[in-house]
């Protein structure tokens, strides 16, 4: 997805509960808030009041078909409904697809859909809607940026050349049934059914704009638990509750999100009382965990976001692995853990973040060894030391990174200068190949391993694919296909992990961290949960104590 | 003087084009893509491409510049890449919020500003002329995102007689935190201002035949001398007037209002670029057109004034 510059963008993920699980949550959310605030009596969740929470910027649109940046696919989430949720580790969950099968070949998906869900304008939601979004999504007219999201579906590709008016994997079998072929077998297909693209829009409402890129964007309707009211861009959003919502009513009777992007800000507004729950930076979190008042609601959830330093397979001095390993060999990861990015980041071993199939705990992958380091520098005719540039966004954040990280190369005989830059310019640079290294970071767009290693290491994807290292390796590149294409979980797995190996081995990436949120909420906040993906909180278990 | 403000308003117009070209100019010098920020990472490079069509970013520089130019001499500043919302009606929607924003500052700059600049002037020496001259520089160097947060802190959250940040329902306590971080940084410069100046004008023989006279303190001060140093006042207050109408991107940022500061703010860092031409031609026009009223008003203070 979105790679951020640390100052500029900040963004938020949340989720949703499916049918099945939203009898759970209340009761989870009873034991949580009984546990914090240290009374043993249980509580029953009540209805009614209006959260209040914030985002950074302006949504860009609330059309599922043009969603790109994380504040947009959160609120989609609220306001609309894919096949399939996500609960809080990111794992499929059901929403509109009550259940599914997948065939013998792996190329056929068989969703059962709910029969009572409505549209916000009361429509009965069916599966022609599903066909009428994915193939919307699909249409050259429409020219959506999320085209891969479902172009792996059989027909795609002639519908859309306009050599077809249906893609012919789509079938409505009845109403409540849809059966979704591909083109051939793709593993993690059933996860980017979550993403903002596959959200279920109703066609009425597309069609009766003339522009619906420009008027739909911003009166959406969907199926969602919350629907929109109104918009003030610069000052906020107001949801209300979808009383009809297929798998109940949402305790909360509305949300507001104001539009605030200072941090310092965000969190005067907080202990002001007037946000419900705010994000803790790692600047805020000494002070919240040392105040009674608040120390009993901080929560914490490994996010999916990756951090790295970018090296430039193709450019001297990086077009040589070993001094990419040398490199590698020389940040001392668990000590910038310990003090600049203490408990808000977690040392990084390889590509695969916590909480993905295909994550090793036991990984080893690249300690800090300076030695090491000087001895690979040396082979590679670097005996003297070594001096390259890492271009960043311009933040105080990095640069409190950076300069310790200078002395540990240093120690290696590394000059690492430090070049900070406009965020959009700096990514302009590495799509086309102008700049030896760059720190940046990757968040999921859909909760796979598939996500990280497709995206950031296979030669199709160079520049604004994702490989902006440009970093090709044909038996990396075949390995990735494969895994796209096993079904079975322990092979893709054991796949995901060959190509772990040889990606760490290869080093294109410096691997420096994994994220950790941490979100403190008010006393009266019941039932908040963190989610890993940036989309999966519906906001449904959340209520209100008076 | 009709003539003079005719010649003037005709001097308006390449300023404007000026203005324009370098924007464009500058927003193609930095490099980035205006187009990553509207399709994300991974688009197909055939919706990159497609996007950049409809957006009319694939044409030569010059026709887009000629594209604009001529849209905007009909009223029409086009839709932003982000959002496609008319960049009119946003700053239509925007510009009151910086309007009112900035006509509360300049009330508190100069409620607090000419009358200490004055009373230290007349206490030339003592201790209250030390005190203002202290706590005016102390105004003019206090950073406003520290002066921001402790007002929030302060007011919004220890005391909680005022909203922390945002526009809420609209009303003047919404403003007032803001307009007092604004305010005070331009009162503590008026403050200076006002006492350098009315010391000169003090000075001056005609005030010695005043005081011959036997005119009080008080109309001397405040009938001859203060409408005599109303000038380099006033102009440094619509110097002040002009630069608060453009926004000020750091001040509506920290408290999280809607007005046109953070509007062309966000759009720098969007790289969207019709907003960022459209919001620039709209402060450069505000920015002119304080100037140009102000020329008219030293005809009303100071009758010597006369233009040709």
């Amino acid at each position: 997805m979105r790679r951020l510059g640390q100052l500029l963008v900040k963004r938020f993920r949340r989720t949703m509960p499916g049918p099945w699980r939203l009898s759970l949550i209340p009761v989870l959310a009873l034991v949580t808030s009984a546990f914090l605030a240290g009374h043993a009596l249980a509580e029953t969740p009540q209805y009614g009041g209006t959260w209040m929470g914030a985002i950074a910027n302006d949504p860009p649109t609330l059309d599922p078909a043009y969603s790109v940046a994380a504040v947009d696919g959160m609120l989609i989430a609220l306001l609309y409904d894919g096949l399939i949720g996500f609960d809080t580790e990111g794992r499929p969950i059901p929403n509109l697809a009550a259940r599914w099968e997948i065939s013998e070949d792996n190329r056929t998906y068989t969703f059962y859909l709910v029969d009572n869900a409505y549209f916000h304008n009361g429509k009965h939601f069916t599966a022609e809607d599903v066909k009428y979004s994915f193939e919307r999504v699909l249409h050259p007219d429409t020219a959506s940026p999320r085209t891969w999201v479902l172009d792996r579906i059989e027909g795609a590709k002639e519908f859309m050349a306009g050599q077809a008016s249906e893609v012919s994997g789509i079938r409505v079998i009845d109403p409540y049934t849809i059966q979704i072929t591909l083109a051939e077998p793709f593993a993690p297909f059933l996860s980017m059914l979550g993403m903002p693209a596959a959200h279920i829009v109703d066609r009425n409402e597309i069609e009766k704009y003339a522009d619906p890129r420009t008027d739909y964007a911003f009166n959406p309707v969907g199926t969602g638990p919350f629907k929109f009211v109104s918009f003030n861009p610069g000052d906020r959003i107001v949801l209300g509750a979808h009383e009809d919502y297929h798998a109940g009513r949402p305790y909360l009777d509305g949300i507001v999100y104001r539009v605030i992007s200072d941090q310092a800000t965000l969190i005067a507004e907080f202990e002001a009382g007037t946000l419900h729950a705010v994000g803790l930076s790692a600047a805020d979190l000494p002070r919240f965990r040392n105040d009674p008042r608040y120390r009993d609601y901080i929560q914490t959830q490994n996010n999916l976001w990756l951090y790295f330093i970018g090296l430039n397979a193709t450019r001297p001095p990086f077009d040589d692995v070993r001094v990419r390993q040398a490199v590698s060999w020389a940040v001392d990861r668990e000590l910038l853990a310990e003090t600049v990015v203490k408990d808000t980041r977690i040392p990084a071993k390889g590509p695969i973040p916590p909480g993905l199939d295909g994550h090793r705990e036991d990984l080893v992958g690249y300690g800090y060894d300076p030695e090491k380091a000087r001895q690979l520098l040396a082979e590679a005719g670097y005996a003297n030391g070594l001096t390259f540039e890492v271009h960043m966004a311009n933040s105080d954040v990095n640069v409190q990174l950076f300069e310790p990280i200078q002395q540990m190369m240093a120690a290696a005989g590394i000059r690492m200068e430090i070049v900070l830059r406009d965020f959009s310019a700096m990514l302009a640079d590495t799509t086309r190949n102008a700049i030896d290294a760059f720190y940046a970071s990757w968040g999921a767009d859909y909760p796979e391993a598939e996500n990280y290693l497709y995206p950031l290491f296979h030669s199709d994807n160079f520049g604004a694919g994702g490989n902006r290292t440009s970093f090709s390796h044909p038996e990396v590149d075949r390995l990735i296909e494969l895994a796209q294409r096993t079904a079975d979980r322990d092979e893709r797995i054991a796949l995901y992990h060959q190509i772990e190996d040889l990606v760490l081995e290869q080093a294109p990436r410096v691997f420096l961290f994994y994220g950790q949120t941490w979100v403190v909420t008010r006393p009266e906040v019941r039932g908040y949960q963190l989610y890993r993906i940036f989309n999966a909180d519906k906001m449904t278990g959340i209520w209100l104590v008076e | 003087m009709s003539r003079y403000f005719i010649r003037r308003l005709l001097l308006v117009v390449p300023v404007l084009f000026g203005v324009s070209l370098f924007t464009f100019i500058l927003f193609f010098i930095v490099p980035g893509d205006p187009v990553l920020s509207v399709v994300g990472e991974r688009a197909s490079p055939e919706t990159v491409a497609l996007i950049r069509a409809e957006l009319g970013l694939d044409k030569p520089l010059p026709i887009q510049y000629a594209t604009w130019v001529g849209r905007a001499l009909k009223g029409d500043l086009g839709r932003s890449f982000l959002n496609r919302r008319s960049i009119t009606e946003s700053i239509q929607a925007r510009f009151p919020v910086t309007l009112r924003l900035s006509l509360y500052s300049l009330a508190i700059a100069v409620a607090l500003g000419i009358p200490a600049g004055v009373w230290a002037a007349v206490h030339k020496g003592t201790w209250i002329d030390a005190a203002l001259r202290n706590v005016s520089l102390i105004g003019v160097c206090t950073p406003v995102i520290f002066q921001g947060l402790a007002l929030q802190y302060i007011f919004g959250v220890w005391l909680g007689w005022l909203p922390v940040s945002g526009i809420g329902d609209g009303s003047w306590r919404h403003y007032l935190l803001p307009a007092v971080v604004l305010g005070t940084n331009i009162a503590a410069f008026q403050a200076r201002l006002s006492r350098a100046v009315v010391l000169e004008v003090l000075d001056q023989d005609y005030i010695r035949t005043a005081r011959a006279k036997g005119l009080s303190q008080r109309v001397i001060v405040y009938k001859h001398a203060l409408r005599n140093a109303m000038i380099p006042i006033v102009t440094a207050l619509g110097g002040s007037l002009g630069s608060l109408l453009v926004g000020s991107a750091l001040t509506e940022t920290i408290f999280a209002l809607p007005g046109i500061g953070s509007y062309t703010l966000d759009a720098v860092f969007a790289r969207d670029l019709p907003v960022v031409m459209g919001a620039f031609l709209f402060q450069a026009v505000v920015f002119v057109g304080v100037n140009v009223l102000l020329d008219g008003l030293y005809v009303l203070i100071d009758p010597r004034v006369r233009y040709d």
